[in-house]
């Protein structure tokens, strides 16, 4: 096709009008177009920037600044005494423990709700769908939730920080589109075959739907890696218990802090106040920063094929 | 599918016919099972909780059994001092966003979409996106950073420019200019996303077509790529009418302090503080569910006639409400 198209092209000049995204000429408007989105673009991007710089940066760098505090010399002093004073290792490993478990738990929860919702002639499903878009827009409050899981779970533990948020009903209607993407002739002749209906949905709904199982994943993860709302209210006597989220809105909002204890391997004189909180708020996006690249395809995709109304 | 379409069989053959149906898909249903047990423990369950709207606690009695109040802890919200603000500052703060921060995806996806080079705008959609992963905890920790009075960059940049370091967050002139940037970078980006996929389902030679017949390229944009996004527009601004009663919380939590409360506290804050106690002040639950139960009840209401007006005006509707 390219090759046939390519003379007929340089042949015929009223051809050579059309809009061929790559010829196309600059115009004033592009020009401040790009501008305009390349400025966005930087006032994303320069918070990130300037905790990164502000973490490895010295106390000296900080009381020099004139305008922006920059890592002449650089360090991870700030990180070390993060990791050795405010038990943020631990509340790091309680973060991993309970998004992973989470995120386990709610995409296979997720998947079936979201299988059995893309089937037809089914009776009872509507209904029951219908009382699921339902609590999207009604609910029983934050305090009523709170008291009845609380009685249910019990508080203080880490289980009643997973099981209770097990569904997104966004979630589930997303990934519902994508599994109807499957051809239903696929399904026919699985079921000819005799596969059940878990088989199907294990061993070729879901891999035919990566990139709806990827985006809903990223979803869950970045929900539960981040919460620290839950956790404020679910654990309020077990410290030892708080995760990353938490910890870091003790630490930085409310300037809650452990006691210092003596055994630390740190030159204090290289440490300030900002570059500490900057520390614990780039161990805090980190994950996220290494999981973001990887699955960026997934979710454009995901969330264009999800919110497709079918 | 073939049975349906005949003319309307017999009472006795439909019921055969949807036991057939139940028999046929029972595997469906017990897929089904822990979906629904979900829904029903933590989705119905606690809607029974709402009683305590109407009750006065005492925890050992539990939420079922503590005394009938009627009306008292509404009326204790509509009575008590921070009604008017807390109100207004919702309704105030989401028209504001209503008016600048539902339109900025749109804006921002058709000025994606008129990129022509591709590198261009994959990179600033990776940059754009990213915000969106990052907190609101984190993302308003570092707008606090960067505003700091004595060390944050933007007084850097005032003092340097010869102006006086000013504590923007806690001023109340500046909560809303600061806390509406704050939404804007944060989500702007991931907003353009639904928009760019509704472009990106628009058939090109419509384009082609009316470059031939002469169209500039804001006519294409308002004539074609305006009209293809409509829906969405039309959908997202219900649920965000749907959504007037919740101020963000997390954006407002996570930037504002007690010398902005008269301009920052809004129901969902307000919520929080009172159901959580703190301080010197015990939990007050039944209260904070009866001022959250009234918020959801304008919300579902709102969500519900906004639909049906927009419906009349455009023909458009969320079909989930239908």
């Amino acid at each position: 096709m390219e090759n046939t198209k390519k003379p007929a092209l340089a042949e015929t000049p009223a051809a050579l009008k059309l809009p061929r995204a790559k010829k196309r000429r600059m115009k004033p408007f592009d020009y401040i177009n790009y501008i305009l989105l390349g400025l966005f673009a930087f006032l994303c991007a320069f918070p990130v920037a300037y905790v990164i710089l502000l973490s490895i940066s010295s106390r000296a760098d900080y009381l020099n600044a004139k305008l922006l505090v920059l890592p002449f010399e650089p360090h991870i002093d700030a990180y070390k005494f993060i990791f050795q004073q405010g038990k943020v290792g631990q509340a790091f490993g309680i973060s991993i423990f309970i998004t992973v478990v989470y995120v386990l738990y709610a995409t296979v929860l997720t998947s079936l709700g979201a299988y059995a919702f893309t089937k037809k002639n089914v009776p009872g499903l509507k209904i029951i769908f219908t009382f699921i878009v339902a609590t999207m827009f009604f609910s029983g409050g934050l305090i009523p939730f709170y008291m009845t899981t609380g009685s249910i779970i019990g508080t203080n533990n880490l289980a009643v920080l997973i099981i209770p948020f097990g569904i997104s009903s966004f979630n589930m209607i997303v990934l519902r589109n994508f599994f109807k993407q499957v051809p239903d002739s696929l399904i026919e002749s699985c079921k000819l075959d005799g596969a059940s209906e878990f088989r199907i949905l294990i061993q070729f709904i879901m891999p035919l739907s990566k990139a709806g199982i990827a985006t809903i994943m990223l979803f869950y993860t970045v929900s539960k890696w981040d919460d620290w709302y839950w956790p404020s209210l679910f654990l309020t006597k077990s410290r030892d218990l708080h995760p990353l989220a938490l910890r870091l809105r003790d630490t930085v909002l409310l300037s809650i802090s452990d006691p210092l204890s003596q055994e630390h391997t740190v030159n204090m004189q290289n440490l300030f106040g900002q570059g500490r909180n900057a520390a614990m708020i780039v161990v805090t996006i980190i994950p996220i920063l290494a999981i973001y690249p990887f699955l960026q395809k997934y979710f454009t995709k995901g969330v264009m094929i999800g919110s497709v109304k079918q | 599918m073939s049975v349906k379409t005949k003319p309307a069989p017999p009472k006795s053959a439909r019921k055969s016919l949807t036991l057939h149906r139940v028999r046929m898909n029972w595997q469906i249903y017990v897929m089904l099972i822990p979906v629904v047990a979900f829904y029903i423990v933590f989705s119905y369950v606690p809607m029974t909780g709402i009683v305590l709207a109407w009750k006065r606690f005492l925890a050992p009695k539990g939420i079922f059994g503590s005394p009938w109040a009627e009306w008292a802890n509404f009326r204790e919200f509509f009575s008590s001092p921070s009604v008017t603000r807390v109100i207004r500052n919702t309704v105030v703060l989401s028209l504001i966003k209503l008016v600048i921060k539902f339109p900025a995806p749109i804006i921002m996806a058709i000025l994606l979409n008129e990129v022509v080079h591709r590198r261009y705008k994959k990179g600033v959609q990776t940059i754009v996106y990213l915000p969106h992963f990052i907190s609101w905890i984190i993302f308003g920790s570092i707008i606090q950073m960067l505003l700091n009075n004595d060390d944050g960059v933007i007084n850097n940049i005032v003092a340097a420019l010869g102006g006086s370091r000013h504590p923007f967050l806690s001023d109340p002139n500046w909560f809303y200019p600061v806390l509406l940037i704050s939404e804007l970078i944060k989500d702007v980006g991931w907003g353009t996303i639904i928009y760019l996929a509704a472009i990106a389902g628009v058939d090109q030679g419509q384009y082609e077509a009316a470059k031939i017949d002469g169209a500039k390229r804001f006519q294409c944009i308002r004539h074609i790529t305006i009209p293809s996004i409509l829906p969405t527009i039309v959908i997202l601004l219900i649920l965000e009418i749907g959504n007037i009663m919740n101020a963000n919380f997390g954006s407002i939590y996570s930037l504002y302090n007690a010398n902005v409360y008269s301009v920052a506290d809004v129901i969902d804050t307000f919520v929080y503080r009172v159901g959580m106690g703190g301080g010197d002040r015990a939990p007050r639950y039944e209260l904070a569910t009866a001022v959250g139960l009234f918020k959801n009840v304008i919300n579902v209401f709102l969500l519900v006639s906004g639909n049906l007006i927009i419906k009349k005006i455009t023909g458009y509707s969320m079909y989930v409400l239908d």
